[in-house]
């Protein structure tokens, strides 16, 4: 290892001089060749022959000086005469010769008389007249698929670029004849002489064939595909990425796209009934995570943050998913545990292509059926150069999940029933003008409905024999309908000129959630004796009421006769996010030395507004009848829960009570001051404008990749929103405040050898602060002297983040990585408590106030590895093994306001930070048929900072096992099945010690089968 | 098998178009959004003692939103008295339907119209918008005729109902009102002389703990009259103080002023059967700032004796509680032997 350190550092000392020394010569005038000559014979009269192999170029120029009356004129200190070249002639004469030797060197070569002067070249752009340009895509010959990640270099030399995720490329060569190569894991190399046009373009597609010698026991399917384009675009890549096919995604039983990042290193998931929704990147929380499609950040459906449940995005839209652990300077660079690009599909080819899928379901918990259908078409038009694809998906779900929580000597009992849709439709439209313009245009739909019909009981027992308090059972039933909306419209070109590409894109989004209802009928009762054990069986507490075991059927609290109407709150909520967009990039490639560059440039308006509206209506009842459940309740409910430990009966049923509502309007009131407070502290709206600019380069030379540059972002962010004072005086507020931020990020990238890659970085990022902290809403009460108050004046977190990785690729498509990263958190925001007299509505009265405030700094410290491969190594059908596995391990500390005195320091863990996550997958392929076994852990982690430590909320480390088996039919037909949470692994929280838990979610095992086609 | 595949596409196609069918909605949803104006009882039952002469029954607009304005044009409401009992038949009607309305820091006493039948147990109240007001009133009071004599017993029930009106207002709920006569052994109004300190201290002691201005008091602060009011389920005691001051009240255009001598007021709810007498209320917790920062509830425990005429009420308190000082040993206050204090009939 240190060998190779060594060689790294004296390869990036090397790489860089000629780059310091093209840009001291840059302001020479370039002189073509041929120069005018004096009295000497002309270079282009003298007739040479050489032929060379593997010849430095100081024995070139010995041979050519032997030969002929010229002598050659250099500085040996900006020429490496050390450079070996091979030249095959026949050339016509020496100036030919000089020119071949002057483009495979990046020399100038001026004749002056019978002196041949020879300086580096200087960095500039590549002179139009001998330039081109080859672009085209990389397909595999076999399935006609494109290969996304292959590399595409100029042989011989260190000029090369990688196929983007449609599997195309542009690479700029010297005109006339090149030798281009084009490499990919599990496909043998291939190479093609091509002609190149003086400032022009010739398009061509590269046809590759997989190396089945290494693999001929497992028969190539979609899912090896999937494995082979995430790993290549990974190893391609210039920052530290890992990529998600969808073709991989296949491999996993993962409906949603939160819960195919699961598997990826360092990153776990926050589940919402089960089901993934948020993600968190090395240990950070969602809000840290930046989101986007297309490189264009989704705004959040949700009121209050920017993070986005990936749980409304189905993976059948999507080509790929790539997570940026460390960013780049074209980047958005709000990004501190990473970047997570959602890549959405393109036509590929002239040929309809038809990929569709059909699935059915079951989940052991509703006893209910899940459907999921998709539908891709897609094909090219007008000689290739149309492409249209529309994509649709659809999936429904019936869950449910049997719950129980504890809230200081209360037991809370949850029966959630959930129906869930998943709407996504897609398209994109890209025209190629000609090979060196295109234009795009992409939409994108998601439609998330989630309704929620939750019934608890609630035991409320009068623990401490208090004359003011009774034994109680509250029975509360939530009926709620969510609709998430995400919408996006791209419109943007790409321009290949002489000398420089340029993009540019305008985009439009916008995310909804809309919740047209949201209802919770209260009911109450109360018993003569209710007793809750939570030490004897902590796994699960027992009931005592009036004497009988929870487990009796005849239990009082089954009654629904004793249980009287208490209150109803109706309601909705809608909030909107809505992202107006323009961005362009440039990018100018340069020669400097023998390095291959690439100066870009580009600059990024992103204007949002973003609102919140909520309408909370809590209604008694004044009726002179008594009401009681029995009248209103029925419907499903959870006969068997947590395996018949406790017995329910109907819960209210939301239907029901809504009509015996409307007929009897005149029996329920209002309350009104409530109504007015909640609305108030809640809504708001609010604008945010991001300006971004930002300049880098990237230079190759022979094995080492240098990616440089600085981003600075300016964002401008006003609020209106209203304090709340007492609970009756509402006030209208505005605040914002501006800031901005200069992000400089290097990327080293080394190829020791064609599989093995060494990697580091240190990138500069930030995080800008939720909604909900920001918005100056304020909640005071001053009699009680306390108050919520927002913090319109928060600054955004920032980070300094370093990451080395060393990264193995196997051919038999596989690898085995590992890295360290340590990111130091400045600005870190946490909740603050201190007393004030200073706030809307004060008249001088102190009051403790709580508000996010920025707070000391947090370092984060983590190791990650990660290894994959196919086992073809194994004797016999032991071949057909594969294993995926990945582990995390993080260690953080964030420096906070003592809990315990306000005047000290504490440190404590980040929220979210889990010391522990891994996957751990085994498969085994045997002809058309592939099974696999899958686990993902979870380690517990801080959900929430309590009053003290003995009040911190942690969820508890969780292990899933999933199964899927695969039969491939052809390559293009696949019959699968799943099974997921094999072992009804639960959702557990519990506070301050491991013993006391507040919270068991169970969600049972899900299963679906179907059937996919690429027709 | 390309046959099959392609029905499974249009199966997969079918999938993919049918959610704009599935909307999970609800058939019916709530009328939660409009916010009608509720004419409502103040109170769903009532009593006062045998020898009242008159009652009042409260009738006002419910909460309202901000920038609601009431009604400007006339409702009518339907009124009927039912369940006559004991010595009430023939006596109850509605005597008048009253209002106040604040002008220029006087009160006006006004009335509404009314129509009653002949034997007065039916009838309609006529609602008009007040030339004032521009609106009708927020509340009013419906003051019905009572017996008035010792001897009445029993008891009847106003019922109101249909609520005409051309504006956007519903009758509420409750929409009936039953009044019975206060028959309980402490009800009416009793006088406690407070005479020496001790015994000042010892009401301090026992109610102090619940009223922050009376632990403030010393016995030369008051003037050791003490009275205590026993109504339909609530009472209230009384304490008056030698600190006096000049009160302005301003009816019907009258302007008064007298010296009155301050007071200090515990109300709570009271429950009296069998000699037990039970109190519960609550009381504030003042917090650093000096302001309430919290009210609790509190239970204060006592028996209760008449003498032979029923001229003196004799109360002995035990103990006094409240939400968080409850456990034995951390009562507000406790006496085994109980503190008694003798109250004449006033």
């Amino acid at each position: 290892m240190a060998t190779h350190l060594q060689a790294l550092r004296h390869a990036a000392s090397r790489g860089w001089r000629p780059v310091l020394a093209g840009l001291l010569l840059s302001w020479l005038t370039l002189h073509a060749l041929p120069a005018g000559a004096a009295a000497a014979q002309d270079i282009y009269q003298v007739r040479i022959q050489v032929d060379v192999q593997n010849t430095s170029l100081k024995e070139l120029f010995t041979i050519i000086e032997d030969r002929t009356d010229f002598t050659f004129t250099y500085s040996s200190r900006r020429i490496d005469l050390a450079r070996r070249l091979t030249l095959h002639g026949p050339y016509q004469n020496l100036g030919v010769l000089l020119e071949v030797v002057a483009a495979q060197a990046n020399l100038q070569i001026k004749q002056l008389d019978e002196q041949l002067l020879v300086k580096a070249a200087p960095i500039a752009l590549p002179r139009a007249a001998r330039v081109g340009v080859v672009r085209g895509r990389v397909l595999d010959d076999q399935l006609k698929t494109v290969l996304p990640g292959a590399t595409v270099y100029q042989k011989g030399t260190s000029n090369g670029t990688t196929t983007d995720v449609n599997g195309e490329f542009m690479l700029r060569v010297p005109a006339g004849e090149a030798e281009v190569e084009v490499t990919y894991i599990g496909y043998r190399t291939y190479s093609e002489m091509v002609t190149v046009p003086e400032d022009g373009a010739i398009e061509l597609n590269f046809k590759m064939v997989s190396d089945i010698t290494q693999l001929q026991f497992v028969t190539i399917t979609g899912v090896l595909q999937g494995q082979q384009r995430a790993l290549n675009q990974q190893k391609t890549a210039d920052n530290i990425r890992n990529v998600v096919s969808a073709d991989q995604i296949g491999r996993f039983p993962d409906p949603n796209v939160a819960e195919a990042l699961q598997r990826v290193p360092a990153v776990n998931i926050e589940r919402d009934q089960g089901e993934g929704r948020y993600v968190l990147v090395r240990g950070l929380a969602p809000q840290f995570t930046n989101i986007s499609i297309n490189g264009e950040q989704i705004p959040s459906p949700e009121a209050g943050v920017r993070y986005v449940a990936l749980d409304a995005v189905p993976a059948d839209q999507l080509a790929s998913i790539e997570v940026s652990k460390a960013i780049t300077p074209d980047m958005d660079g709000d990004a501190i545990g990473g970047s997570v690009n959602l890549v959405t599909r393109t036509a590929q080819s002239e040929e309809l292509n038809i990929s569709s899928s059909a699935l059915a379901g079951y989940n052991n918990i509703s006893g209910k059926t899940n459907f999921q259908g998709s539908l891709e078409l897609s094909r090219r038009f007008l000689g290739n150069k149309l492409g249209v694809m529309l994509n649709g998906s659809y999936y429904a779900t019936e869950r449910g999940s049997e719950d129980w929580e504890r809230d200081g000597n209360d037991l809370e009992l949850r029966d959630y029933a959930l129906s869930r849709t998943r709407t996504g439709l897609s398209s994109t439209i890209d025209y190629n003008v000609n090979e060196q313009h295109s234009l795009y245009f992409r939409t994108l739909y998601n439609r998330f409905t989630d309704r929620e019909v939750r019934g608890r009981y609630i035991f409320v027992p009068n623990a401490d024999d208090s004359p003011f308090e009774d034994n109680a059972i509250e029975r509360l039933t939530k009926d709620r309908l969510e609709k998430q909306y995400v919408v996006s419209y791209n419109l943007g070109a790409k321009h290949t000129f002489t000398g420089f590409n340029l993009d540019y894109e305008a985009s439009f989004s916008e995310a909804i959630q809309d919740t047209p209802f949201d209802i919770e009928v209260g009911s109450v009762s109360e018993v003569d004796q209710l007793s809750i054990d939570f030490d004897s069986d902590p796994d699960f507490p027992t009931i005592t009421l009036n004497d009988q075991p929870n487990a009796q059927r005849t239990n009082a609290y089954l009654d629904n006769t004793r249980y009287a109407f208490d209150e109803v709150t109706m309601g909705n909520t809608y909030a909107k996010d809505r992202n107006k967009t323009a961005k362009f990039n440039v990018g100018v490639p340069y020669k400097a030395g023998e390095s291959d560059g690439l100066l870009k440039f580009g600059g990024k308006v992103r204007l949002k507004e973003k609102s919140y509206e909520i309408t909370e209506n809590v209604f008694g009842y004044t009726g002179a009848n008594d009401l009681t459940l029995d009248q209103y309740s029925g419907g499903d409910y959870n006969k068997k829960f947590l395996d018949g430990r406790y017995n329910m009966n109907p819960h209210a049923d939301s239907e029901k009570f809504v009509r015996f509502f409307n007929n009897n309007r005149q029996d329920f009131e209002l309350s009104v001051d409530d109504k007015l407070a909640t609305e108030a502290a809640e809504a708001y709206t609010a604008s945010e404008d991001v300006y971004a600019g930002y300049v880098m380069t990237r230079i190759q030379r022979d094995k080492l990749m240098l990616l440089g540059g600085v981003r600075y972002e300016y964002t401008d962010v006003s609020y209106t929103s209203f304090n709340v004072i007492n609970e009756e005086e509402i006030l209208p507020e505005k605040g914002g405040r501006n800031y901005g931020f200069l992000l400089p990020q290097l990327h080293v990238k080394y190829k020791l050898n064609e599989d093995l890659n060494l990697r580091a970085a240190i990138t500069r990022s930030y995080a800008r602060p939720n909604f909900s902290d920001i918005v100056p809403a304020q909640e005071i009460n001053i009699n009680e002297g306390e108050g919520t108050i927002g913090n319109s004046k928060l600054k955004p977190v920032s980070a300094t983040n370093v990451d080395v990785l060393a990264e193995k690729y196997f051919g038999t498509v596989g690898i085995l990585s590992g890295g360290v990263f340590y990111k130091k958190l400045g600005d870190f925001i946490f909740s603050r408590n201190f007393d004030s007299n200073v706030y809307p509505g004060s008249q001088g009265e102190m009051i403790r106030l709580t508000q996010a405030q920025n707070g000391e700094s947090a370092d984060l410290f983590g190791f990650e590895v990660a290894y994959q491969q196919n086992l073809t190594f194994l004797p016999g059908v032991l071949k057909g093994l594969s294993v995926y596995a990945n582990y995390t391990m993080t260690s953080s500390n964030a420096r906070i306001q003592s809990r315990e005195n306000p005047e000290d320091k504490e440190e404590i863990r980040l929220p979210g930070q889990a010391r522990h996550m891994g996957n751990l997958s085994l498969a085994y392929a045997l002809g058309r048929v592939n099974v696999r076994l899958s686990g993902n852990f979870n380690g517990e982690y801080i959900s929430e900072i309590g009053g003290d430590a003995s009040e911190d909320l942690y969820v508890k480390d969780r292990l899933q096992l999933d199964a899927t088996a695969t039969v491939t039919i052809t390559p293009r037909i696949r019959f699968f099945a799943e099974f997921l949470n094999l072992t009804n692994q639960p959702f557990e929280v519990y506070q301050g010690n491991e013993s006391h838990y507040i919270q068991r979610e169970f969600y049972s095992w899900w299963t679906r089968a179907g059937v996919k086609f690429d027709l | 098998m390309k046959k099959h595949t392609i029905h499974a596409s249009l199966f997969a196609l079918t999938l993919t178009l049918i959610p704009g069918c599935v909307d999970n909605s609800l058939e019916e949803t709530p009328h939660d959004d409009n916010f009608p104006l509720q004419l409502v009882l103040d109170a769903e039952e009532g009593a006062d003692l045998a020898d009242a002469e008159d009652y009042d029954i409260e009738i006002k607009f419910a909460d309202y939103l901000p920038g609601t304005t009431l009604p400007s044009t006339t409702i009518t409401l339907d009124y009927t008295i039912e369940d006559l009992a004991g010595t009430m038949e023939g006596v109850v009607a509605i005597d008048k339907v009253v209002y106040e309305v604040a002008l220029d820091d006087c009160t006006y006493a006004r009335e509404l119209a009314f129509t009653a039948s002949a034997d007065g147990l039916s009838g309609t109240i006529t609602i008009a918008p007040d030339a004032d007001l521009g609106t009708v009133p927020e509340s009013f009071e419906v003051v019905l005729t009572l017996p008035g004599a010792e001897d009445t017993e029993g008891g009847f029930t106003v019922v109101f109902s249909n609520l005409k009106t051309t504006e956007a207002v519903l009758l509420g709920s409750p929409r009936a009102f039953e009044y019975e006569v206060l028959d309980n052994d402490v009800a009416g109004e009793w006088e406690l002389e407070i005479s020496s300190e001790e015994a000042f201290e010892q009401f301090k002691a026992m109610f102090g703990p619940v009223n922050p201005d009376l632990e403030a008091l010393s016995f030369e602060d008051i003037t050791g009259k003490v009275t205590a009011e026993f109504e339909f389920e609530e009472m209230k005691f009384v304490l008056e103080l030698a600190e006096t001051e000049e009160v302005t009240t301003c009816e019907d255009g009258e302007s008064e002023t007298e010296t009155e001598n301050n007071v200090i007021e515990i109300e709570a709810e009271y429950d009296a059967e069998d000699g037990a007498l039970e109190f519960e209320g609550s009381h504030p917790i003042l917090g650093d700032n000096g302001l309430v920062a919290d009210e609790l509830d509190f239970l204060a425990e006592a028996e209760y004796a008449l003498d032979d005429e029923g001229e003196t009420l004799s109360i002995r308190f035990f103990t006094l509680v409240d939400e968080d000082n409850f456990a034995e040993g951390e009562e507000l206050f406790r006496d085994a032997n109980g503190v008694t204090f003798m109250f004449e009939k006033d």
